[in-house]
Protein backbone atom coordinates (compact mmCIF):
# COMPACT_ATOMS: atom_id res chain seq x y z
CA UNK A 1 0.00 0.00 0.00
CA UNK A 2 1.45 3.30 -1.08
CA UNK A 3 0.66 4.78 2.30
CA UNK A 4 3.29 2.54 3.92
CA UNK A 5 6.10 2.95 1.42
CA UNK A 6 8.28 4.52 4.10
CA UNK A 7 8.10 1.32 6.12
CA UNK A 8 8.94 -0.82 3.13
CA UNK A 9 11.91 1.36 2.18
CA UNK A 10 13.24 1.38 5.74
CA UNK A 11 12.88 -2.39 5.80
CA UNK A 12 15.02 -2.82 2.69
CA UNK A 13 17.70 -0.75 4.38
CA UNK A 14 17.50 -2.85 7.54
CA UNK A 15 17.94 -5.97 5.47
CA UNK A 16 20.87 -4.61 3.45
CA UNK A 17 22.68 -3.27 6.51
CA UNK A 18 22.17 -6.59 8.28
CA UNK A 19 23.85 -8.38 5.38
CA UNK A 20 26.71 -5.88 5.57
CA UNK A 21 27.06 -6.39 9.32
CA UNK A 22 27.10 -10.17 8.86
CA UNK A 23 29.84 -9.89 6.23
CA UNK A 24 31.92 -7.58 8.45
CA UNK A 25 31.50 -9.92 11.40
CA UNK A 26 32.74 -12.78 9.24
CA UNK A 27 35.73 -10.77 7.97
CA UNK A 28 36.72 -9.70 11.47
CA UNK A 29 36.27 -13.17 12.91
CA UNK A 30 38.60 -14.57 10.23
CA UNK A 31 41.28 -11.91 10.38
CA UNK A 32 43.76 -14.48 11.70
CA UNK A 33 42.70 -17.46 9.61
CA UNK A 34 45.80 -19.12 8.29
CA UNK A 35 45.97 -21.07 5.04
CA UNK A 36 48.85 -22.87 3.46
CA UNK A 37 50.51 -21.35 0.41
CA UNK A 38 48.99 -23.80 -1.99
CA UNK A 39 45.49 -22.63 -1.03
CA UNK A 40 43.73 -19.32 -1.42
CA UNK A 41 43.92 -16.97 1.53
CA UNK A 42 40.74 -16.24 3.40
CA UNK A 43 38.97 -13.66 1.26
CA UNK A 44 37.15 -10.84 3.01
CA UNK A 45 33.69 -10.12 1.63
CA UNK A 46 32.64 -6.67 0.53
CA UNK A 47 28.93 -6.01 0.15
CA UNK A 48 27.89 -3.97 -2.89
CA UNK A 49 24.74 -1.92 -2.29
CA UNK A 50 22.52 -0.50 -5.01
CA UNK A 51 19.49 1.79 -4.86
CA UNK A 52 16.16 0.25 -5.81
CA UNK A 53 13.99 1.76 -8.51
CA UNK A 54 10.95 1.86 -6.24
CA UNK A 55 12.87 3.32 -3.31
CA UNK A 56 15.19 1.72 -0.80
CA UNK A 57 18.40 -0.24 -1.15
CA UNK A 58 19.32 -3.69 -2.41
CA UNK A 59 22.36 -5.87 -1.97
CA UNK A 60 23.50 -5.99 -5.56
CA UNK A 61 26.30 -8.47 -5.06
CA UNK A 62 29.44 -9.34 -3.22
CA UNK A 63 33.09 -8.62 -3.97
CA UNK A 64 35.95 -10.45 -2.41
CA UNK A 65 39.45 -9.43 -1.49
CA UNK A 66 42.46 -10.98 -3.13
CA UNK A 67 43.17 -14.68 -3.01
CA UNK A 68 46.87 -14.10 -2.51
CA UNK A 69 46.57 -12.43 0.85
CA UNK A 70 49.77 -11.71 2.69
CA UNK A 71 52.66 -14.09 2.83
CA UNK A 72 53.75 -14.27 6.42
CA UNK A 73 56.73 -16.09 7.80
CA UNK A 74 55.65 -18.61 10.40
CA UNK A 75 57.98 -21.61 10.30
CA UNK A 76 56.43 -23.18 13.39
CA UNK A 77 52.97 -23.26 11.89
CA UNK A 78 51.94 -26.80 10.82
CA UNK A 79 50.59 -25.30 7.59
CA UNK A 80 53.84 -23.60 6.66
CA UNK A 81 55.36 -24.49 3.33
CA UNK A 82 58.99 -25.40 2.64
CA UNK A 83 60.09 -21.77 3.08
CA UNK A 84 58.12 -21.34 6.29
CA UNK A 85 55.43 -19.11 4.80
CA UNK A 86 51.72 -19.20 5.31
CA UNK A 87 48.95 -17.14 3.77
CA UNK A 88 47.11 -14.66 5.93
CA UNK A 89 44.14 -12.60 4.74
CA UNK A 90 44.99 -9.09 3.70
CA UNK A 91 42.08 -7.68 5.70
CA UNK A 92 42.61 -4.14 6.92
CA UNK A 93 41.27 -4.30 10.47
CA UNK A 94 40.90 -0.57 10.91
CA UNK A 95 38.85 -0.37 7.72
CA UNK A 96 36.66 -3.22 8.88
CA UNK A 97 36.09 -1.61 12.28
CA UNK A 98 35.15 1.74 10.82
CA UNK A 99 32.81 0.00 8.38
CA UNK A 100 31.30 -1.75 11.36
CA UNK A 101 30.46 1.61 12.92
CA UNK A 102 29.03 2.84 9.60
CA UNK A 103 26.89 -0.24 9.13
CA UNK A 104 25.56 -0.06 12.65
CA UNK A 105 24.76 3.65 12.29
CA UNK A 106 23.03 2.98 8.99
CA UNK A 107 20.95 0.25 10.60
CA UNK A 108 19.98 2.44 13.54
CA UNK A 109 19.10 5.33 11.25
CA UNK A 110 16.61 3.13 9.42
CA UNK A 111 15.16 1.91 12.71
CA UNK A 112 14.61 5.57 13.56
CA UNK A 113 12.92 6.09 10.19
CA UNK A 114 10.56 3.26 11.06
CA UNK A 115 9.65 4.90 14.36
CA UNK A 116 9.17 8.31 12.76
CA UNK A 117 6.96 6.77 10.09
CA UNK A 118 4.79 5.24 12.79
CA UNK A 119 4.44 8.64 14.49
CA UNK A 120 3.41 10.10 11.13
CA UNK A 121 0.73 7.46 10.61
CA UNK A 122 -0.60 8.05 14.12
CA UNK A 123 -0.77 11.79 13.48
CA UNK A 124 -2.60 11.25 10.18
CA UNK A 125 -5.16 9.11 11.97
CA UNK A 126 -5.83 11.92 14.45
CA UNK A 127 -7.19 14.24 11.75
CA UNK A 128 -10.89 14.68 12.38
CA UNK A 129 -10.98 11.91 14.93
CA UNK A 130 -13.66 12.14 17.59
CA UNK B 1 -28.57 9.98 -2.82
CA UNK B 2 -27.47 6.85 -1.06
CA UNK B 3 -28.40 7.09 2.55
CA UNK B 4 -28.83 3.35 2.80
CA UNK B 5 -28.07 2.26 6.31
CA UNK B 6 -25.92 -0.58 5.06
CA UNK B 7 -24.59 -0.77 1.52
CA UNK B 8 -21.65 -2.11 -0.42
CA UNK B 9 -19.18 0.14 1.36
CA UNK B 10 -20.03 -1.39 4.75
CA UNK B 11 -19.49 -4.86 3.28
CA UNK B 12 -16.08 -3.87 1.95
CA UNK B 13 -14.99 -2.29 5.23
CA UNK B 14 -16.18 -5.22 7.34
CA UNK B 15 -14.50 -7.75 5.08
CA UNK B 16 -11.29 -5.77 5.22
CA UNK B 17 -11.27 -5.39 8.97
CA UNK B 18 -11.95 -9.12 9.42
CA UNK B 19 -9.15 -9.96 7.00
CA UNK B 20 -6.74 -7.64 8.79
CA UNK B 21 -7.63 -9.18 12.14
CA UNK B 22 -6.88 -12.65 10.75
CA UNK B 23 -3.63 -11.31 9.32
CA UNK B 24 -2.58 -9.93 12.71
CA UNK B 25 -3.08 -13.34 14.29
CA UNK B 26 -1.10 -15.12 11.59
CA UNK B 27 1.76 -12.63 11.90
CA UNK B 28 1.83 -13.07 15.68
CA UNK B 29 1.95 -16.81 15.13
CA UNK B 30 4.86 -16.45 12.69
CA UNK B 31 6.82 -14.26 15.10
CA UNK B 32 6.19 -16.62 18.01
CA UNK B 33 7.57 -19.48 15.94
CA UNK B 34 10.73 -17.77 14.74
CA UNK B 35 12.86 -20.51 16.34
CA UNK B 36 10.61 -23.51 15.86
CA UNK B 37 12.33 -26.19 13.80
CA UNK B 38 10.53 -27.02 10.59
CA UNK B 39 8.04 -24.14 10.87
CA UNK B 40 6.71 -22.53 7.72
CA UNK B 41 5.53 -18.90 7.88
CA UNK B 42 2.03 -18.18 6.58
CA UNK B 43 0.44 -15.08 5.08
CA UNK B 44 -3.15 -13.91 4.74
CA UNK B 45 -4.63 -12.66 1.49
CA UNK B 46 -7.99 -10.95 1.01
CA UNK B 47 -7.32 -7.70 -0.85
CA UNK B 48 -7.28 -9.11 -4.38
CA UNK B 49 -10.42 -11.18 -3.81
CA UNK B 50 -12.11 -8.07 -2.41
CA UNK B 51 -11.01 -5.97 -5.36
CA UNK B 52 -12.39 -8.52 -7.81
CA UNK B 53 -15.70 -8.63 -5.96
CA UNK B 54 -15.93 -4.83 -6.14
CA UNK B 55 -15.20 -4.82 -9.86
CA UNK B 56 -17.75 -7.54 -10.54
CA UNK B 57 -20.28 -5.67 -8.41
CA UNK B 58 -20.80 -8.59 -6.07
CA UNK B 59 -19.54 -6.68 -3.05
CA UNK B 60 -23.02 -6.50 -1.54
CA UNK B 61 -24.15 -10.08 -1.45
CA UNK B 62 -23.86 -12.13 1.64
CA UNK B 63 -22.95 -10.97 5.10
CA UNK B 64 -19.63 -9.43 6.02
CA UNK B 65 -18.05 -12.83 6.40
CA UNK B 66 -19.05 -14.08 2.96
CA UNK B 67 -15.73 -13.06 1.46
CA UNK B 68 -13.24 -14.91 3.57
CA UNK B 69 -9.52 -14.38 3.96
CA UNK B 70 -7.21 -17.15 2.76
CA UNK B 71 -4.12 -18.22 4.63
CA UNK B 72 -1.25 -19.75 2.72
CA UNK B 73 2.36 -20.67 3.25
CA UNK B 74 4.84 -18.00 2.22
CA UNK B 75 7.73 -18.52 -0.13
CA UNK B 76 10.49 -16.94 1.95
CA UNK B 77 13.69 -18.97 1.77
CA UNK B 78 14.23 -21.63 4.40
CA UNK B 79 17.12 -20.89 6.70
CA UNK B 80 18.87 -22.75 9.47
CA UNK B 81 16.68 -24.94 11.62
CA UNK B 82 14.41 -25.67 8.63
CA UNK B 83 12.54 -22.47 9.57
CA UNK B 84 11.56 -19.79 7.06
CA UNK B 85 10.31 -16.97 9.31
CA UNK B 86 11.84 -13.63 8.29
CA UNK B 87 11.60 -11.79 11.59
CA UNK B 88 12.21 -8.34 10.18
CA UNK B 89 9.62 -8.75 7.46
CA UNK B 90 7.05 -10.05 9.95
CA UNK B 91 7.73 -7.15 12.35
CA UNK B 92 7.21 -4.55 9.65
CA UNK B 93 4.09 -6.38 8.50
CA UNK B 94 2.78 -6.33 12.07
CA UNK B 95 3.23 -2.55 12.26
CA UNK B 96 1.57 -2.00 8.88
CA UNK B 97 -1.36 -4.29 9.66
CA UNK B 98 -1.90 -2.50 12.93
CA UNK B 99 -2.22 0.85 11.15
CA UNK B 100 -4.43 -0.56 8.41
CA UNK B 101 -6.70 -1.93 11.12
CA UNK B 102 -6.88 1.52 12.72
CA UNK B 103 -7.75 3.13 9.39
CA UNK B 104 -10.58 0.63 8.90
CA UNK B 105 -11.81 1.29 12.43
CA UNK B 106 -11.82 5.02 11.67
CA UNK B 107 -13.66 4.47 8.41
CA UNK B 108 -16.39 2.37 10.00
CA UNK B 109 -16.93 4.67 12.95
CA UNK B 110 -16.81 7.80 10.74
CA UNK B 111 -19.62 6.44 8.60
CA UNK B 112 -21.68 5.48 11.61
CA UNK B 113 -21.28 8.85 13.31
CA UNK B 114 -22.19 10.66 10.07
CA UNK B 115 -25.35 8.59 9.89
CA UNK B 116 -26.26 9.05 13.54
CA UNK B 117 -25.71 12.79 13.34
CA UNK B 118 -28.31 12.95 10.58
CA UNK B 119 -30.76 10.83 12.54
CA UNK B 120 -30.20 12.52 15.85
CA UNK B 121 -30.17 16.00 14.44
CA UNK B 122 -27.26 16.95 16.64
CA UNK B 123 -23.47 16.92 16.30
CA UNK C 1 -64.99 71.02 6.28
CA UNK C 2 -63.89 69.24 3.15
CA UNK C 3 -62.34 65.90 3.67
CA UNK C 4 -59.26 65.70 1.58
CA UNK C 5 -58.32 62.10 0.84
CA UNK C 6 -54.92 61.30 2.17
CA UNK C 7 -52.42 60.15 -0.37
CA UNK C 8 -49.47 58.19 0.62
CA UNK C 9 -46.24 58.00 -1.35
CA UNK C 10 -45.92 54.56 -2.93
CA UNK C 11 -43.70 52.19 -0.99
CA UNK C 12 -40.72 51.14 -3.10
CA UNK C 13 -41.06 47.74 -4.66
CA UNK C 14 -44.78 47.58 -4.41
CA UNK C 15 -47.61 49.09 -6.27
CA UNK C 16 -49.22 51.97 -4.41
CA UNK C 17 -51.67 50.72 -1.90
CA UNK C 18 -54.95 50.44 -3.69
CA UNK C 19 -57.62 48.34 -2.00
CA UNK C 20 -59.40 47.87 -5.26
CA UNK C 21 -56.47 46.18 -6.93
CA UNK C 22 -56.47 42.40 -6.93
CA UNK C 23 -54.06 40.94 -4.52
CA UNK C 24 -51.47 39.28 -6.68
CA UNK C 25 -48.12 38.02 -5.62
CA UNK C 26 -46.29 41.24 -6.00
CA UNK C 27 -42.69 41.58 -6.98
CA UNK C 28 -41.70 42.35 -3.42
CA UNK C 29 -42.56 38.89 -2.25
CA UNK C 30 -41.00 37.07 -5.17
CA UNK C 31 -37.25 37.21 -5.63
CA UNK C 32 -36.03 38.30 -9.07
CA UNK C 33 -36.65 35.63 -11.67
CA UNK C 34 -33.80 33.15 -12.14
CA UNK C 35 -32.84 32.44 -8.53
CA UNK C 36 -34.62 30.36 -5.95
CA UNK C 37 -35.16 31.56 -2.43
CA UNK C 38 -31.79 31.92 -0.73
CA UNK C 39 -32.34 29.50 2.10
CA UNK C 40 -33.82 26.80 -0.11
CA UNK C 41 -30.91 26.95 -2.52
CA UNK C 42 -28.46 26.85 0.38
CA UNK C 43 -30.00 23.60 1.58
CA UNK C 44 -29.99 22.02 -1.89
CA UNK C 45 -26.40 23.09 -2.58
CA UNK C 46 -25.45 21.76 0.82
CA UNK C 47 -26.98 18.38 0.05
CA UNK C 48 -25.17 18.15 -3.29
CA UNK C 49 -21.89 19.09 -1.71
CA UNK C 50 -22.47 16.64 1.13
CA UNK C 51 -23.16 13.80 -1.30
CA UNK C 52 -19.95 14.59 -3.19
CA UNK C 53 -17.83 14.71 -0.05
CA UNK C 54 -19.42 11.55 1.37
CA UNK C 55 -18.79 9.68 -1.86
CA UNK C 56 -15.19 10.87 -1.89
CA UNK C 57 -14.63 9.72 1.70
CA UNK C 58 -16.30 6.36 0.96
CA UNK C 59 -14.18 5.87 -2.14
CA UNK C 60 -10.98 6.49 -0.20
CA UNK C 61 -12.14 4.14 2.57
CA UNK C 62 -12.67 1.41 -0.03
CA UNK C 63 -9.20 2.14 -1.43
CA UNK C 64 -7.77 1.73 2.05
CA UNK C 65 -9.65 -1.59 2.42
CA UNK C 66 -8.20 -2.99 -0.81
CA UNK C 67 -4.72 -1.76 -0.01
CA UNK C 68 -4.61 0.98 -2.63
CA UNK C 69 -4.57 4.10 -0.47
CA UNK C 70 -1.63 6.38 -1.21
CA UNK C 71 -1.65 8.39 2.00
CA UNK C 72 -3.48 7.94 5.27
CA UNK C 73 -4.20 11.65 5.49
CA UNK C 74 -6.03 11.53 2.15
CA UNK C 75 -8.72 9.47 3.82
CA UNK C 76 -8.78 11.26 7.18
CA UNK C 77 -9.03 14.71 5.62
CA UNK C 78 -11.84 13.62 3.30
CA UNK C 79 -13.67 11.98 6.21
CA UNK C 80 -13.28 15.09 8.31
CA UNK C 81 -14.67 17.29 5.50
CA UNK C 82 -17.63 14.97 4.99
CA UNK C 83 -18.36 14.96 8.70
CA UNK C 84 -18.32 18.77 8.92
CA UNK C 85 -20.50 19.05 5.80
CA UNK C 86 -23.04 16.62 7.23
CA UNK C 87 -23.18 18.52 10.50
CA UNK C 88 -23.67 21.76 8.56
CA UNK C 89 -26.50 20.22 6.53
CA UNK C 90 -28.17 18.97 9.69
CA UNK C 91 -27.84 22.42 11.28
CA UNK C 92 -29.41 24.04 8.20
CA UNK C 93 -32.24 21.55 8.29
CA UNK C 94 -32.85 22.18 11.97
CA UNK C 95 -32.85 25.95 11.51
CA UNK C 96 -35.24 25.60 8.62
CA UNK C 97 -37.64 23.55 10.72
CA UNK C 98 -37.35 26.01 13.60
CA UNK C 99 -38.12 28.94 11.32
CA UNK C 100 -41.05 27.11 9.78
CA UNK C 101 -42.49 26.34 13.18
CA UNK C 102 -42.05 29.95 14.24
CA UNK C 103 -43.98 31.10 11.23
CA UNK C 104 -46.73 28.57 11.84
CA UNK C 105 -47.03 29.80 15.41
CA UNK C 106 -47.59 33.40 14.38
CA UNK C 107 -51.02 34.75 15.13
CA UNK C 108 -52.44 36.25 12.03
Amino acid sequence: MGAFDTLRIANTSLGAHQVWLDALADNIANVNTVRSTDQDAFRATYVVLDPRADGGVDVEGFAQSSAEGRMVSAPDNPLADADGYVRMPDTDMSSQMSQLVMAQRGYQASVQVTKTAQDTYTAALQIGAR
Amino acid sequence: MSFAASDGVDFVLHTAINGLSTRQNVIADNIANVDTPGFRARSVEFESALEKAIERGTARTGGPGALGATTEATDTPVGANDNNVDLRKESIAAVQTQYQYQIMGRAISDRQSRLSSMIGGGA
Amino acid sequence: MDVVPLSFPSISGTASINPAAAITPSTAVQAPAGTDTEFGSMVLDGLDRLEGLTDKADGLAVQAATGKLENIHDYTIAASEASVASQLTVALRNKGIEAFNEIMRMQV
